[in-house]
């Protein structure tokens, strides 16, 4: 029992020494990689923005994979359509920093992503979204986070540096971008300028058509609901509407 | 305009990008939670197995701290916590509506399946090497990484909501827009 004792407060002491040790590289200024207050700043608008956006609920994202939510493609859209200029206009002025892009491993990204997806429709949460829900009151996003460190626990003892983790990183592809694929240099070319119009136009375009599918899934609702949805759980439980009489 | 529920998404968009931008200008760094998770994990690998802990490389790419991304995942709760507050939206729940009605009422239920999906998140982020939030940053940054991870989460997402909620769940009435 006193063995167990000595092995808590322990850990405690170890975890203290950790606090201690961000606190004094993390509080002495606004600005930098490690502060502390501009990481809590831009948190704290991030955590405004999904909620006026109604991104902080497990209904939008669920939403989203049962085709009849599409808030989160549409803040994405307008998301990309300004943050595309605004980072350009930003690198090219020096307010922000070029950071090389990450290596890009095909296999592994894309199996990670698939199975984010899945977790993501199974939970009902991504990183952004549980913590701006749990902000609105979601306990379940508690749960739901302690199994997310146990997550990357268990990668890092079982999958890290495993042949399994070797053959999935094994295609590398050193840092591309849309405009390096093409010969184009990096973000501050001024180069870049025709493949950030032309997202844009996509951009619009996909807002268009996703303006077009809920005017045809409204139209379907009016039209054939009543026969798709009759007596089924969650249903409007109306029948089809009868004529007026005259 | 805090008082209102929502804002138009358009504006939404807008000010997300200015935070994207923001946080290269303030702090060098694209925003990204999923990394305090990490750092949790290893700081108490850190205070429970230290020898695991030195032993283990991965550990030196997310060392025993509470760094910069903790501090955004902290402000995204406490920011979606003021706002949900002002606009008298806040309300403390532990099944989500639509859950309850494709998955029914049991408490225990939802509890299992969201560990299972938190686990599965964790060992995926690490897999695909970041979350939403950095592959927007990388999309923004113009590189096909970000494209390639949402079109795959998009699949893996509409797949698994097929078979997860039984097709007879899947267009819950009531929800429709």
């Amino acid at each position: 029992m006193e063995g167990i004792g000595m092995e808590i407060s322990g850990a405690l002491s170890k975890i203290t020494e950790v606090l201690t040790t961000s606190l004094q590289e993390g509080t002495t200024s606004l600005f930098g990689p490690e502060s502390w207050f501009g990481g809590y700043f831009v948190g704290f608008l991030l955590g405004i923005v999904l909620s006026k956006g109604s991104m902080d609920r497990y209904e939008t994202v669920s939403g989203m994979f049962r085709f009849f939510n599409m808030t989160f493609m549409r803040v994405g859209m307008w998301l990309f359509l300004f943050g595309m200029p605004m980072v350009f206009l930003a690198a090219n002025l020096g307010l922000i920093v070029e950071s090389p892009p990450p290596y890009f491993k095909p296999i592994a990204l894309s199996l990670g992503a698939f199975l984010f997806g899945s977790s993501m429709a199974i939970g009902g949460y991504c990183p952004g979204v549980g913590l701006a829900s749990l902000g609105r009151g979601a306990l379940d996003v508690l749960v739901w986070g302690v199994g997310l460190v146990v997550g990357n626990i268990f990668f890092a003892e079982v999958i890290y540096g495993s042949t399994f983790h070797k053959l999935i990183e094994y295609v590398s592809l050193s840092n591309p971008t849309w405009s390096k694929i093409f010969g184009i240099g990096y973000i501050t070319s001024w180069l870049e300028i025709p493949f950030i119009l032309g997202f844009i136009m996509m951009f619009l375009v996909m807002l268009i058509l996703m303006g077009l599918f809920d005017a045809m899934n409204k139209w379907f609702d009016k039209t054939f609901a009543w026969i798709l949805f009759r007596g089924k759980s969650g249903s409007n439980k109306e029948s089809k509407p009868k004529k007026a009489s005259s | 305009m805090m008082k209102k529920l929502t804002w138009p998404l358009f504006f939404v968009g807008f000010l997300f990008a200015l935070d994207e931008v923001l946080a290269l200008f303030l702090s060098q760094r694209f925003i990204g939670s999923s990394r305090a998770y990490a750092e949790i994990g290893s700081t108490l690998m850190y205070a429970l197995f230290p020898n695991r802990y030195e032993a283990n490389s991965f550990y030196q790419g997310y060392s025993a701290t509470f760094s910069w991304s903790l501090m955004v995942s902290l402000g995204i709760v406490s920011g979606s916590f003021f706002s949900a507050v002002r606009s008298k939206k806040f309300k403390p729940l532990f099944l989500p509506p639509m859950w309850r009605e494709s998955m029914g009422n049991s408490y225990l239920k939802r509890f299992i399946w969201v560990i299972i999906a938190g686990i599965l998140m964790g060992i995926a982020i690490r897999m695909a090497g970041g979350c939403t939030l950095t592959m927007i940053a990388w999309t923004l940054l113009m590189t096909p990484t970000g494209w390639f991870f949402m079109f795959f989460l998009w699949m893996g997402g509409i797949i698994t909501t097929f078979f997860f909620y039984k097709g007879g769940h899947y267009l819950v009435r009531p929800w429709r827009e």
